[in-house]
């Protein structure tokens, strides 16, 4: 009995220390961020009170300042959580894959195919019904589009690393070709990107209208929906045990009776999937049709959601959260201050970095705790 | 005619495979070492950044050179103490630095310039001559120099020697008494250097100003040749050569082909060929602590 609670003291201990850790890395990032601000001549602290609160003399809400700015920050939050998921799923398993970027066009693309060339006659059933079937096919299309760089993997011993890049340059290449060429009279194209012509009225979810012209994607719900499931997956199937095992020890877990090429397909399939769905939230529930160049680089903003959260499905979609308010923040220092929003990704990179130092970062927080119990 | 495009071809050729050659032998050199540096792609972004901007300072590109290999000696002492002292994870530490190095140049443009996306244009580095009108560059001559050089020193010379023992063994390396850390240090410096100064080539000598993205996924390219090369710097230049012709493609092919071709088929052409060129390649083995946190016991 009392070794079990010790066990179990243990083991709390340790996760304290891994959130301590995601915590450590995010001040790291947060500080470092600031000397950057400093150096090129803004006040860091009152930059960062501009991301997460407001100015109130240029009136620029930021992050969590107000409905409108809250609503902003969860729809960003839900792509990034979806992002986020897909790239933990496939680094959980020891794939390195980069390609949720690429993944996300294709799923977006299919999505935007089935909303386009089927047209239902508008009522709630059909309206559910076509959603669900673009859903689907935006599930189907970045699985397929993840299966390939996971089988280059498992047969050919191809860096996952290097494949999955090109096939993110691969992907949105191929997108905006494909739309460029069959809807050339009827794009529009705009800084932003080539825009397809808008889907159809049954494909389309509208948002949920909130106080003072904020309103509420369907993106976010339906993120919370996938963070659950895929925690169900991964603590609770034998699939995701077998993901888990693989990534931490492929010969053990080989030894151990798991095929592990299975489990990296697998993993990458998942992976490719939840992309696909992070793709097709722009075109159903955002933008209505197919934007050559929607991502502002969420596949990317991923790796850094999902390290934060240390791969863990709602560790996951909180550093999410997180995330989309520096993103939502950054984007509000541009009015405010001049500063361009590419101050986020910097962020991000730093605490990317930083995450990556976990060995590092126990150090300092042993040194805190050594203070602490000198004093 | 068919000539002049032949010949552009081949110049071309030799402009773009200079990056990937520089930077596949930097990792080649880390790799060795036991580092495996995935953020090339990122050192080169940002040595691509401060050449111009340090050439736009000064007015004067070899000043930017040496922006650019300073902050090449910058990044070699960050990522040789994440794979040293700080024992860090290397992939993703590799991925931390792209992705800053992204956000860093696109936000420090407007900061400098006042525009987005593009820098003002910057004096380039003199040409060792012009051929047919197009420029070829210093850098060509001493890519190949430091292609045969660098074969030298790593099978030929007892420096080579010790440094891939850390590369395989880093235990039996530093039971010979050879410091595996100061090893991994001065190599991740010289292969940031050569990351950097790939960079700086693309900034201020191929172009002469500074995109956002420029680099275009060359540091990943780069990453595709050294194992296609077997981790041998004279295959990297032989490789280079194959996977430049490639990228060298997409800016010329596009007139050949005419004007039906719609022009995002050329530009795809450098990435698929690289995902082709790994599975032929197939599995291979590199050296086995590659990556690796050597602690010492």
């Amino acid at each position: 009995m009392r070794l079990s609670q010790a066990i179990h003291k243990l083991r709390y201990l340790a996760s304290l220390s891994r959130i301590a850790q995601s915590l450590l890395a995010i001040v790291m990032g947060f500080l470092a961020g600031g000397i950057m601000l400093w150096a090129s001549g803004y006040n860091p602290l009152k930059s960062y009170e501009i991301m997460f609160i407001g100015d109130p003399e240029s009136g620029v809400q930021g992050a969590f300042g107000g409905y409108l700015a809250l609503s902003n920050t969860l729809r960003e939050a839900a792509f990034l959580t979806l992002t986020g998921l897909a790239v933990a799923v496939s680094f959980l398993a020891g794939m390195f894959n980069i390609g949720v970027e690429g993944a996300m066009y294709i799923g977006a693309f299919a999505a935007f195919l089935v909303g386009y060339f089927i047209s239902l006659p508008l009522n709630p059933f059909t309206n559910l019904f076509h959603v669900c079937l673009a859903l689907l096919g935006s599930i189907v299309a970045g699985a397929f589009w993840s299966y390939i760089p996971a089988v280059m993997k498992v047969k050919r011993g191809a860096h996952e690393v290097v494949t999955t890049i090109m096939l993110n340059y691969v992907a949105i290449l191929t997108t905006k070709m494909i739309v460029l060429r069959a809807f050339l009279p009827k794009t529009g194209i705009v800084p932003g990107g080539i825009l397809t012509p808008p889907i159809s009225l049954s494909a389309r979810v509208a948002p949920i209208p909130l106080p003072s012209r904020a309103e509420l994607t369907l993106g976010f719900p339906l993120a919370i929906v996938v963070t659950l499931i895929t925690y169900f997956l991964l603590k609770a199937t034998t699939l995701g045990y077998e993901i888990r095992a693989v990534g931490l020890n492929p010969r053990a877990a080989e030894y151990g009776g798991v095929n592990v090429g299975k489990a990296l397909i697998y993993s990458m399939v998942l992976s490719g999937a939840i992309s696909g769905i992070a793709g097709a939230c722009d075109v159903l529930f955002v933008e209505y049709r197919f934007n050559s160049l929607f991502s502002p680089g969420y596949g990317f903003d991923g790796i850094a959601v999902a390290l934060i959260g240390r791969l863990d499905p709602i560790g996951t979609a909180l550093a999410a959260l997180f995330i989309a308010a520096i993103h939502m923040g950054a984007r509000s220092l541009q009015p405010a201050l001049g500063m361009p929003k590419e101050l986020a990704m910097a962020i991000e990179g730093l605490i990317i970095i930083f995450t990556a130092l976990p060995e590092a970062l126990n150090m300092l927080i042993s040194k805190f705790k050594g203070v602490k119990v000198r004093k | 005619m068919n000539y002049l495009i032949l010949a552009s071809l081949l110049i071309g050729t030799l402009r773009t495979s200079i990056p990937l050659i520089i930077g596949a032998i930097g990792e080649i050199f880390n790799e060795r070492a036991g580092i495996t540096n995935i953020g090339i792609e990122g050192v080169m972004l940002f040595g691509a950044f401060i050449a111009v901007y340090g050439t736009w300072l000064a007015q004067n590109p070899f000043i930017g050179l040496l922006w650019a290999l300073l902050s090449g000696i910058a990044w070699g002492l960050i990522f040789g103490a994440i794979s040293t002292h700080l024992r860090g994870d290397q992939i993703v530490a590799g991925i931390g630095i792209n992705v800053f190095a992204m956000g860093f140049t696109e936000m420090m443009i407007p900061l400098i310039w006042g525009t987005y996306g593009y820098s003002e244009s910057v004096n380039r580095l003199p040409p060792l001559f012009q051929l047919y009108g197009e420029r070829i560059s210093y850098f060509l001559p001493l890519t190949v120099l430091l292609a045969v050089l660098s074969s030298i020193v790593l099978y030929r010379t007892k420096w080579g020697l010790r440094l891939r023992s850390c590369g395989e063994n880093p235990l039996a390396a530093d039971a010979a008494g050879i410091s595996v850390y100061k090893v991994r240090y001065l190599t991740s410096v010289f292969s940031s250097i050569l990351f950097s100064l790939a960079g700086a080539y693309m900034g201020i000598d191929w172009n002469d100003s500074f995109v956002k993205e420029m680099t275009g996924g060359r540091g990943f390219i780069a990453l595709a040749l050294v194992i296609f090369a077997n981790w041998k710097p004279l295959l990297a230049l032989a490789g280079g050569l194959l996977f430049g012709f490639f990228d060298a493609l997409q800016f010329r092919i596009g007139a050949a082909l005419g004007v039906g071709v719609p022009p995002q088929v050329p530009q795809m052409i450098p990435y698929i060929a690289t995902i082709l060129f790994l599975l032929a390649i197939g599995r291979v083995r590199g050296p086995s602590a590659a990556g690796k946190p050597f602690v010492k016991e």
